[in-house]
C-alpha cells in the first residue's frame, strides 16, 4: 500500500429535507424497500464503509402546521437495516439514534441483534436531543433539560456497553445505577461479532467534541471545507491522547453533497438547476420565515426582502428542523448580512436563499471531484466523507461508477473489503474496551 | 373475499428459540438462533408448508421473574452465575422484531408476527417498526402483544416507573390504541408530489393522533407512511379474563389454548367481542397446540416422554399432541368445530417437528380439503386470514 492516507466513504440515504429533490423525474419512493436496497447495493459494490440513515422522530412543523414542501416519511432505521442485512454482505449498516428518547436496554438489544444478524456490520450515530416537540411522541415527553443531555448521553453509552459486555463478564446479568439511567436484569445477547458496534457521534459543541474523543469511533462532522475542516480535525484529534487513544481510532467524516457533470462547466449548470429545484418560491419564503420568525406569506419570493426586522420574542415557528434552530441563534446579524448581500447583488428573496443556503460541496467532472476529495483527506481536513445524494435512489450511481475508480487509481481507496466487519472497514482494531474504568457500575 | 374460506383452517407456527419445549435446548445448540442464516432456513421451511403465519417468541416460555434475586435497590451485586440455577434466563435470544425484518426480503408469502412487549417499550417506536416490516414484506406484518406480568421487567427501563402488574392490561389497551392510531395517521394518499404547489405531502391527509390516556400520551402523526395493510395484524394470547378482554377490544387474531374448555373460551370471546361493539367474524381465533411428530405413533410418544423427562413442562403451558401427522390432522379437524378458525402449532423441537408440519401435516390437511391447494398467491396477511382491509379512521372526516 502507498504512503497516502486512505479515504473512508459512506452513503447517506437522501434526507427528509430540501436537499432531496423529489420533483426530479428520477426521484423514486422514500419508503419502498427497493429504494433502500438500491442505494445499499450500489454503495457496497463501490466498497463504501457504511450505509447511513438519519433519524427524525417527529414530523416537521412550520408555524404550527405540518410541513408540506419536502420529502416526508421514513421507515424505522433499525428495522430497515435488519432487512438490508439480508440483501447485502459486507457494507456497514449505521443508524442515527438519539439517547434522549431511546432506552439503553432496548437499544442495546436491538443494535446487538443487528450486529448478530449482519455478522458484525452494525453501527450507530449517537445524537442527543432535548426538544419537547419530539418528546410529545414519547412516554417521558420533554423531560430532559438542555444541559442534561450529555449527562444522559454519557450514561446511555456506559450502560449500553455494560450490557454488551454483560454476557462475558457476569453471565448475562447487569446492574447500572446513576442519575439518568437506572437499570438491572438479564441481557440475552452473547458477545457481539464486533464486541461493540462502531459508534460515531455528531455533536459539535465543546462538550460534544470531548464526548466524541472519549467514546466515539468516528464523527459525523459539519466541517467539510478545507481550512475549517483542518481546524476541527486538529482540535478533535488533539483531544484523543487524554483518553489514551491514537489519532486513527477516531474517523472524522463530514457530511457532503456533490454534483457531477461531463465537464466542470456542465456540472456547474446542473448545480444551479438543482439549487433552483431545492429552493422553490414557497421554500424561499419558508426559509425566510425561519430566520425572521414572522409570517411572511404575503411576500413575493421573486420580490425584495421584507423591510421589518426578525421577531426575537415569539415562539420559534419551525419545529423539528436543525437548520431553523441554528438560524435562530444569530437572527439579527444574519438578517443584516442577507440584506446587504441582496442589495449589493440585486437579488430576489428566492435568489438570495439559493445563494445563502446549502451550496453543494463538490461540483465538477469525476476527475475534479475525485481530486478535491483526495486533497481534503491528504491535507488532514477529514478522513473521508458521508455522501448525501440529492436523488432517491439513484443519486449515488454515477459517483460509484466514475469517481470511485479514480480514487482507487490514485491508491487512496480500497478495491475490496479487507475484513468482514464495520470496525474493519473503519480501520479500527478489534472490539474497543472502555476508555476509562466504569466509575459507578454496581458490578 | 380472498383468503381462506371458512371451511378451511388457518395454519401458523410459533417459533421459539430451538423449540417450544424446555428440553429442546438440551437437544439442539441453543446458540443456533443467534444468526440470520438460522432464521432464513427456518422461515423457508415454514413457507414450504404454505403456512399463513409464524410468530417469533420474545423469550423462552419458562423464563422466570428474577426480581427476587437481583434487586438493585438493595445494592446487591449480581451473584455468581455458576452458583445459582437460572435455567432459561441465560439463553441467547435475539430481538424478534428485527429477526422478522431480517427474513422479510428473503421470504415471499408468509405472515411475520414478532412478539413485542408493551411495558418496557415505546408505542411510537413499535408502531414504526411494525409499519416498516409491513412495507418491506409487502403487507405480511403482525404484532403479537406481550403484556409482561413479571415484576422484574420494569427494572430494564429505570428511572422510568412502569405500571404495577395489576394495571398492565389497562396500559396495554391504551398502548395498542395509540399504535393503531399512528398506523392511520397518514392517509393512503397523503403523498401527493404536486409540482404546481411544490408540495410533497398534503397536510390535510396527515393527522396528529393526540392520544392522551391514563398511562401514556402520543402526539403523532407517525413518521412512517401508512403500512400496506392499513392496520397490520394485532394478536393477543388469551390466558385469563384480562387478556380475553384485551383481545375482545383490540385483537385481529386471538390465540387460545387447544385444551379442555376450548369451546367455552371461544364462546366467551365471541360474546366479549360483540359487547365491545366489534364483529366477531373479524377476529380470527387460533388454538395453540405443542406438537411432537413422527411417522410412527410410538416413536412420537417415546420422544415426548423423553423430552418431559429431560425438562419437566409447566403444567399451565400449551395443550400438547404427540403422534403422526395424519392423526394430528384428524385432531385439528375435530377441534375446529369448537369455534376456532385454525391453529398455531408449537414445534417442540424445531429441527425435528417443523419439517413434518410443513410437509406431511400440510399434505394431510390438503388431502382432507381443509387447506388451499396450488401455489400461495402473494397477498397481505389480512387477506390470507380473511380479514377485510380496514378503513382509515381519519379519512372518514374527508368523505
Amino acid at each position: 500500500m502507498s504512503g497516502l492516507r486512505q479515504i473512508h466513504l459512506a452513503a447517506h440515504f437522501p434526507g427528509v429535507n430540501n436537499t432531496t429533490v423529489w420533483s426530479d423525474p428520477a426521484g423514486g419512493s422514500h419508503i419502498d424497500f427497493s429504494s433502500f436496497e438500491h442505494l445499499a447495493r450500489i454503495a457496497e459494490r463501490a466498497k463504501f464503509d457504511f450505509f447511513f440513515l438519519a433519524e427524525g422522530l417527529r414530523m416537521r412543523e412550520h408555524a404550527g402546521r405540518l410541513h408540506e414542501l419536502d420529502v416526508a416519511g421514513r421507515p424505522d432505521s433499525l428495522a430497515i437495516l435488519a432487512s438490508l442485512a439480508a440483501v447485502t454482505e459486507r457494507i456497514g449498516l449505521m443508524a442515527t439514534i438519539t439517547t434522549t428518547y431511546h432506552e439503553p436496554y432496548e437499544l442495546a438489544r436491538q443494535l446487538g441483534t443487528l450486529d448478530h444478524l449482519s455478522d458484525g456490520r452494525a453501527g450507530w450515530n449517537l445524537v442527543t436531543s432535548s426538544d419537547p416537540f419530539t418528546g410529545a411522541n414519547f412516554r417521558r415527553g420533554g423531560y430532559l433539560p438542555y444541559d442534561k443531555r450529555y449527562e444522559r448521553g454519557e450514561q446511555f453509552v456506559e450502560s449500553v456497553q455494560l450490557l454488551w459486555d454483560a454476557w462475558a463478564a457476569n453471565g448475562s446479568r447487569f446492574a447500572y445505577d446513576r442519575s439518568q439511567v437506572q437499570i438491572a436484569g438479564e441481557f440475552p445477547l452473547p458477545p457481539l461479532p464486533q464486541g461493540r458496534p462502531a459508534m460515531i457521534q455528531a455533536g459539535d459543541s465543546d462538550a460534544g467534541r470531548e464526548f466524541a474523543a472519549r467514546h466515539a469511533d468516528g464523527i459525523f462532522s459539519r466541517h467539510g471545507k478545507l481550512e475549517d475542516g483542518q481546524r476541527f480535525y486538529a482540535d478533535v484529534k488533539g483531544r484523543l491522547a487524554r483518553y489514551g487513544r491514537a489519532p486513527h481510532e477516531l474517523a472524522i467524516l463530514p457530511g457532503t453533497t456533490f454534483i457531477l457533470g461531463d465537464t466542470d462547466a456542465e456540472a456547474q449548470e446542473i448545480a444551479d438547476e438543482v439549487r433552483h429545484a431545492q429552493v422553490s418560491g414557497p421554500h424561499a419564503i419558508m426559509f425566510l420565515e425561519q430566520l425572521w420568525n414572522r409570517d411572511l406569506s404575503a411576500y413575493d419570493p421573486d420580490g425584495p426582502l421584507p423591510e421589518v426586522d426578525p421577531d426575537l420574542n415569539s415562539e420559534v415557528r419551525a419545529q423539528g428542523s436543525a437548520q431553523a434552530r441554528t438560524l435562530q441563534r444569530e437572527a439579527i446579524e444574519t438578517a443584516a448580512r442577507w440584506r446587504a448581500r441582496a442589495e449589493a447583488d440585486h437579488l430576489s428573496i428566492r435568489e438570495l436563499v439559493i445563494e445563502m443556503t446549502g451550496r453543494q460541496s463538490f461540483i465538477g467532472s469525476p476527475q475534479t471531484v475525485a481530486e478535491a476529495i483526495d486533497a481534503h483527506v491528504q491535507a488532514e481536513a477529514c478522513d473521508g466523507f458521508i455522501l448525501v445524494p440529492h436523488i432517491t435512489p439513484g443519486g449515488l450511481d454515477r459517483f460509484a461508477d466514475e469517481v470511485v475508480p479514480l480514487l482507487q487509481e490514485r491508491g487512496v481507496f480500497r478495491t475490496d473489503y479487507e475484513g468482514p466487519t464495520l470496525r474493519d472497514h473503519l480501520g479500527l482494531a478489534g472490539p474497543r474496551q472502555a476508555a476509562q474504568p466504569q466509575p459507578a457500575c454496581a458490578s | 373475499m380472498p383468503g381462506l374460506t371458512r371451511q378451511q383452517l388457518v395454519l401458523g407456527v410459533s417459533l421459539s428459540g430451538v423449540g417450544s419445549h424446555p428440553a429442546a435446548r438440551l437437544r439442539e445448540d441453543p446458540a443456533l438462533p443467534v444468526s440470520g442464516r438460522y432464521w432464513t432456513r427456518v422461515i423457508a421451511e415454514a413457507e414450504r408448508g404454505g403456512l399463513e403465519l409464524v410468530t417469533l417468541a420474545d423469550g423462552p416460555s419458562d423464563r422466570t421473574d428474577v426480581s427476587a434475586t437481583n434487586d438493585r435497590h438493595n445494592g446487591n451485586r449480581p451473584s455468581d452465575p455458576a452458583a445459582d440455577d437460572r435455567g432459561a434466563a441465560r439463553l441467547p435470544w435475539l430481538d424478534p422484531a428485527l429477526i422478522a425484518c431480517r427474513v422479510a426480503p428473503v421470504s415471499v408469502a408468509i405472515g411475520l408476527v414478532p412478539e413485542i412487549p408493551t411495558v418496557t417499550t415505546e408505542p411510537f417506536l413499535v408502531s414504526t417498526q411494525i409499519a416498516t416490516l409491513d412495507h418491506v414484506s409487502g403487507g405480511r406484518a403482525g404484532w403479537s402483544v406481550i403484556v409482561s406480568e413479571r415484576e422484574s421487567d420494569g427494572q430494564s427501563v429505570g428511572p422510568r416507573q412502569v405500571p404495577p402488574v395489576g394495571d398492565r392490561f389497562s396500559e396495554a389497551t391504551e398502548y395498542i390504541e395509540a399504535v393503531r392510531r399512528l398506523w392511520d395517521s397518514w392517509e393512503d394518499d397523503a403523498e401527493i408530489r404536486d409540482p404546481t404547489t411544490n408540495r410533497f405531502v398534503d397536510r390535510e391527509r396527515l393527522h396528529h393522533i393526540d392520544f392522551e390516556g391514563r398511562w401514556l400520551s402520543v402526539k403523532g402523526p407517525s413518521i412512517t407512511p401508512r403500512p400496506p395493510q392499513g392496520q397490520p395484524i394485532v394478536a393477543v394470547t388469551i390466558r385469563d379474563e384480562a387478556s380475553l378482554q384485551l383481545a375482545a377490544e383490540q385483537a385481529d387474531v386471538a390465540f387460545v389454548t387447544a385444551g379442555l374448555g376450548l369451546l367455552d373460551t371461544t364462546r366467551r370471546l365471541g360474546d366479549a367481542v360483540a359487547t365491545a361493539g366489534r364483529d366477531p367474524e373479524q377476529v380470527a381465533v387460533l388454538a395453540d397446540l405443542e406438537v411432537v411428530l413422527s411417522d410412527d405413533a410410538g416413536a412420537a410418544a417415546d420422544r415426548a416422554a423423553q423430552l418431559d423427562t429431560l425438562a419437566p413442562r409447566d403444567e399451565s403451558a400449551h395443550a400438547t399432541f404427540a403422534g403422526t401427522p395424519a392423526a394430528l390432522a384428524d385432531r385439528l379437524i375435530e377441534q375446529a368445530g369448537e369455534g376456532v378458525h385454525g391453529f398455531r402449532l408449537h414445534p417442540a423441537v424445531i429441527a425435528e417437528d417443523l419439517p413434518p408440519i410443513a410437509r406431511r401435516l400440510a399434505d394431510e390437511l390438503r388431502t382432507r380439503g381443509v387447506r388451499p391447494t396450488g401455489g400461495v398467491l402473494a397477498q397481505s396477511l389480512r387477506a390470507r386470514l380473511g380479514l377485510p382491509h380496514p378503513t382509515n379512521r381519519y379519512a372518514l372526516s374527508a368523505g
